[in-house]
């Protein structure tokens, strides 16, 4: 070869990429250097791909990680998970720093008061730790009973949370609470279908979308497999192009994204719903077969006292009027009727009720009037319509028949009940123990967490990340990441059918930390009770094997393949037919872990009897007997007191916890591009300029309750008289990079709560702007 | 010849920055400080540059992911003084860190502002070191970034395809930002190959090239459904 200038420098930029696969030694050895003219101890590097599971959010993508020499370098998506196809979000993406987040907790620790102010931790043997929390418990159950000891576990739909709740069962209680962001519409399906899940809505093959609330793209189900539906529904070229309609205060990545966004006044969805509503059934478009056979409440109902309630009929006909609900919800009638005409005469019409949309006082209501309306146009557990998503047939746990669905009772929602305790409507716990939960960063408690803490006596913490807990729980339990544990993911699918997705580690926890499942496996030991009272796993490796079983014995679906074989399942199985892939579960449990995961593609639509479980067996229309439909909103400005409503929005990249402490994160935070390392608010133009506030120019947001600081956004996004916050800045966070970066707005929330869920509202809270 | 490119659809962006972080990810991209961040000294080799149009409540917004176009006639390797830049034989604009000497002149003469000056030496948070990506070489103080198409991956897609005894398929060389996109707004392959899916994307007749006029030939095409007035994309960073 001749060599000249040109080749040697391409020779030496090629070798600076070779030279960190093979390592020196490799490169030495493709040059032919014998081997003893190699340089001692340079590693050869070995590289490993491990299918998992992400659970940066609850959507629980599958994900790969490659890990070099014992380092995890990469994190990309499974291209075999049937919900993500190998896409992945920045969140999953970023979670490298999650895995060497400096400020991660390690060391087991106590904290006592006799080692003086600040209480700092004391390090001690993880066995004394749990010796000492389990010395605890029983204490507390012996002197006050099972209302002495609480458990809020905030691990997602994971086997962790079925551990955390069986110990739950183990030690006399009603259960864990679980932080479930699904809470709300969770009941809003339970009140209707009688199921406790969210709607799948398959907005992939409708033709009419109606999305109420931010965030289909952000934050609900699965915003990557919402990126790609969407992106799907814009690549449409034939036949009548799919529509969606975002409804929403804020012009969000959801609305940037869709055909039409109409802005409406923060917690008037519900009254929006019954608009549409309305245009249904003025224009006749209602399905009334379905509505004969599979509903009831729409007509009046008679209480038990005699007194007569409005039915759906009814309370459409009377609180939907357009021009009406235009007072209410600021939207104009022409674009009431438009939209409501558009749903009504669409072949495929679905409505989809967003997180967003529960987080305020009649939320769960609101929700159920938004689903109401899938029910009123035929479009429940149809192609294009809203699905129910089935649950995976797991392994029951021993002695509690029933397939266990991860995530627990959403009427029993962590947020929820620490909310009772705080308003005194609950017992106030002398054990609580926290298991990936972070309550100081949740907009319902974190307001209220700290003099909440400080009445009960005994905390302890099984954290992961570097949250708020770490820095004044009295026990901390280091826990490992997702990318070191073993476990299951199986929540509420948005493509109807069960999904699991099995995580295994990818590299090994460091310090004393270990996985979540395992601390609590132990502590149950430790507190059992006759030789029944153990649980029957002993470790997270072992719980998870034991429920992947359940997949084998259920006769169906598949571990995660490819597309045409998903295919020839999915035909079969709609004719009847199952193929067995495997003999035995050993060799089936091998090839869920090894493809990362088991679902089932074939969903079976039009299953009434499996999705409409109320007692009559019928979708329960919601009725003026149920908690009251939204209230009137909140005079969201009131130029005299120069007061704006605060409304609060989703970021994809703080979606889950601890996104603002990875930099990665903190730097790609703002999708509009212009804010990073630091909180912002967003006021529309005019507002902004009837408070002389310039884009740029530092804030303070303040009410009564409290204040916070950010930079100012002039955003023709935000609707005049709102000032729009984000979420997910937590000013108590123990990492470095979310330290001291703002947060805080949680405190100015008022006290107002959705009289179902139990939790907070986050809409109707007026607050001052001005310059600093 | 090969001519690797990459197609972006912007009607199937949703600007969710997954291609961002995955560069950041796969190329050692160290995080940019805060203060250096406000200075608009933000390095990302894939940018997300967002446009929001009309006034509330009429408003529409794009996205339009920005890499370095790889041009055929790029701007930035006349003005380089010691060949520190130059198109190789895969057709991909390559940045030789030893060479270079930091006089920024490629910076300027870019018109899609890609390149990337390092300021200060990179503070990578601690620990970074452990999941840095052996196959990418971290930069130092004083030279330029920018992207480099995944060079590396296309080493080793050839590396396995030898070993295999066959050639290079179509979806052997892939880049970070095209696998982790969840949208799947992002084709890249060999523009040349007639077969290739980014050919195939390429013929569209939504498709368009970025200050085509300038006469650059980028690597890089979009798709959009309606007329694009391409917002300005001025050297913003230092």
């Amino acid at each position: 070869m001749d060599i000249n200038r040109r080749v040697f420098i391409g020779l030496a930029g090629g070798c600076a990429g070779a030279i960190g696969v093979w390592g020196v030694r490799g490169l030495l050895e493709t040059l032919g250097a014998p081997a003893e003219d190699r340089t001692p101890g340079w590693p050869d590097l070995k590289e490993m791909w491990t299918p998992s599971v992400c659970r940066a959010c609850p959507a629980g993508c599958g994900i790969r990680g490659r890990t070099v020499d014992g380092s995890l370098v990469r994190i990309e998506g499974n291209p075999l998970h049937p919900i993500n196809r190998g896409g992945l979000c920045p969140k999953g993406l970023a979670a490298l720093q999650l895995a060497y987040d400096p400020d991660r907790p390690l060391t087991c620790g106590v904290r006592s008061s006799e080692l003086g102010p600040g209480r700092p931790l004391r390090a001690l043997p993880p066995d004394r730790g749990l010796e000492l929390l389990s010395g605890r418990v029983q204490a507390a159950l012996a002197a006050r009973g099972p209302q002495a000891v609480a458990i809020v576990e905030g691990t997602g739909p994971s086997g962790t949370s079925l551990i955390a709740h069986d110990l739950a069962r183990r030690l006399g209680l009603a259960g864990a609470w679980s932080h479930d962001p699904d809470a709300g519409l969770k009941l809003a399906l339970l009140s209707t279908q009688g199921v406790s899940s969210p709607p799948a809505c398959d907005i992939a093959r409708a033709e009419t979308v109606l999305a109420f609330g931010a965030g289909f793209l952000e934050e609900d189900g699965s915003p990557v497999r919402r990126a790609l539906d969407m992106a799907d529904l814009r690549s449409h070229t034939e036949g009548r192009r799919p529509q969606v309609v975002v409804l929403d205060p804020r012009f969000s990545m959801s609305a940037a994204r869709a055909d039409r966004w109409v802005p409406l006044r923060p917690g008037t969805y519900g009254s929006l719903a019954l608009a549409v509503a309305y245009v249904v059934f003025k224009e006749n478009r209602h399905r009334a077969a379905f509505l004969r056979d599979w509903s009831e409440g729409l007509e009046d109902l008679v209480l038990p006292d005699g007194s007569r309630a409005a039915g759906y009929l009814r309370m459409v006909m009377e609180r939907g009027i357009p021009e009406t609900v235009a007072q209410e919800t600021g939207v104009p009638v022409d674009t009431i009727l438009e939209i409501g005409k558009q749903f009504a005469t669409s072949h495929r019409a679905v409505a989809l009720p967003s997180r967003e949309v529960t987080r305020h006082e009649n939320g769960v209501r609101d929700a159920a009037l938004i689903h109401a309306l899938n029910a009123l146009v035929g479009s429940l557990d149809v192609p294009g319509g809203a699905l129910t998503p089935a649950s995976a047939p797991l392994a029951a746990t021993p002695g509690d028949p029933g397939i266990p669905v991860p995530g627990g009772n959403p009427a029993g929602n962590a947020e929820g009940r620490l909310l009772d305790i705080a308003q005194g409507r609950h017992p106030v716990p002398d054990v609580l123990v926290l298991v990936e939960a972070e309550p100081e960063e949740w907009p319902g408690t974190a307001g209220v967490w700290s003099e909440l803490r400080d009445r009960i006596p005994f905390v302890a913490t099984v954290a992961a990340r570097p949250g708020p807990s770490v820095g004044d729980a009295d026990l901390v339990l280091p826990a490992a990441t997702y990318l070191e544990a073993w476990d299951l993911w199986s929540g509420p699918s948005p493509v109807g059918s069960p999904v699991v997705g099995v995580e295994c580690p990818l590299l090994p926890p460091p310090g004393d930390a270990r996985p979540g499942a395992d601390w609590l496996l132990d502590l149950s030991r430790r507190l059992a009770t006759g030789e029944d009272g153990a649980p029957p796993w002993n470790d997270a490796e072992e719980h998870t094997r034991y429920r992947l079983r359940g997949l084998f014995e259920a006769r169906r679906g598949t571990p995660f393949t490819e597309d045409l074989e998903e295919e020839h399942i999915r035909h079969l199985e709609e004719r009847g037919w199952w193929v067995p892939t495997h003999d035995d579960p050993e060799s089936f449990l091998q090839e869920v872990i090894a493809r990362g995961g088991w679902w089932d593609p074939y969903y079976r639509h039009k299953q009434y009897g499996r999705i409409l479980r109320t007692t009559s067996g019928r979708f329960r229309f919601p009725s003026e007997s149920d908690p009251p439909a939204s209230r009137k909103a909140v005079s969201f400005s009131d130029p005299r007191e120069q007061a704006l409503q605060l409304s609060v929005f989703p970021v994809l990249a703080f979606m889950g916890p601890g996104g603002a402490e990875l930099p990665w994160l903190q730097q790609n935070v703002d999708l509009f591009g212009r804010t990073s390392w630091q909180p912002w608010v967003e006021i529309n133009p005019r507002t902004a300029a009837d408070l002389g506030i310039d884009d740029g120019t530092r804030v303070e947001v303040s009410n009564r309750r409290g204040a916070f600081r950010a930079v100012a956004r002039v955003f023709e996004g935000a609707s005049p008289g709102l000032i729009n916050v984000p979420l997910g800045y937590s000013p108590s966070s123990r990492g470095r990079y979310a330290r001291g970066r703002g947060g805080g707005m949680y405190s100015l929330l008022g006290r107002k709560r959705d009289p179902t869920s139990g939790l907070a509202s986050m809409s109707g809270t007026l607050v001052r702007v001005k310059a600093v | 010849m090969t001519r690797w490119g990459m197609v972006i659809d912007l009607d199937r962006c949703n600007g969710c920055r997954a291609c961002t972080v995955a560069c950041m990810a796969e190329n050692n991209i160290a995080p940019t400080a805060p203060d250096q961040a406000a200075m608009g000294r933000t390095i990302s080799w894939m940018e997300v540059i967002p446009q929001v149009q009309g006034s509330y409540p009429d408003l529409r917004a794009r996205f339009m992911p920005r890499p370095c176009f790889h041009c055929q006639n790029p701007p930035c390797i006349k003005v380089c003084p010691v060949k520190a830049t130059y198109v190789n034989d895969d057709g991909l604009v390559g940045q030789i860190y030893t060479r270079c000497i930091g006089c920024r002149y490629c910076t300027n003469a870019c018109p899609y502002a890609a390149k990337y000056f390092n300021w200060f030496e990179p503070q990578r948070p601690p620990g970074a070191e452990s999941y840095e990506n052996p196959d990418v070489s971290c930069r130092s103080a004083g030279v330029v970034e920018k992207c480099t198409f995944c060079h590396h991956r296309l080493q080793k897609a050839r590396e396995k395809a030898s070993l295999e005894g066959r050639p290079l398929r179509d979806g052997d060389y892939d880049t970070a930002c095209a696998q982790a996109c969840p949208a799947q707004a992002i084709t890249f392959g060999d523009l040349s190959d007639p077969r290739s899916r980014v050919s195939k994307a390429a013929n569209s007749n939504r498709a368009f090239k970025l200050l085509e006029e300038l006469g650059t030939d980028p690597s890089v095409i979009y798709l959009s459904e309606g007329p694009w007035h391409g917002p300005r994309i001025a050297a913003h960073h230092g």
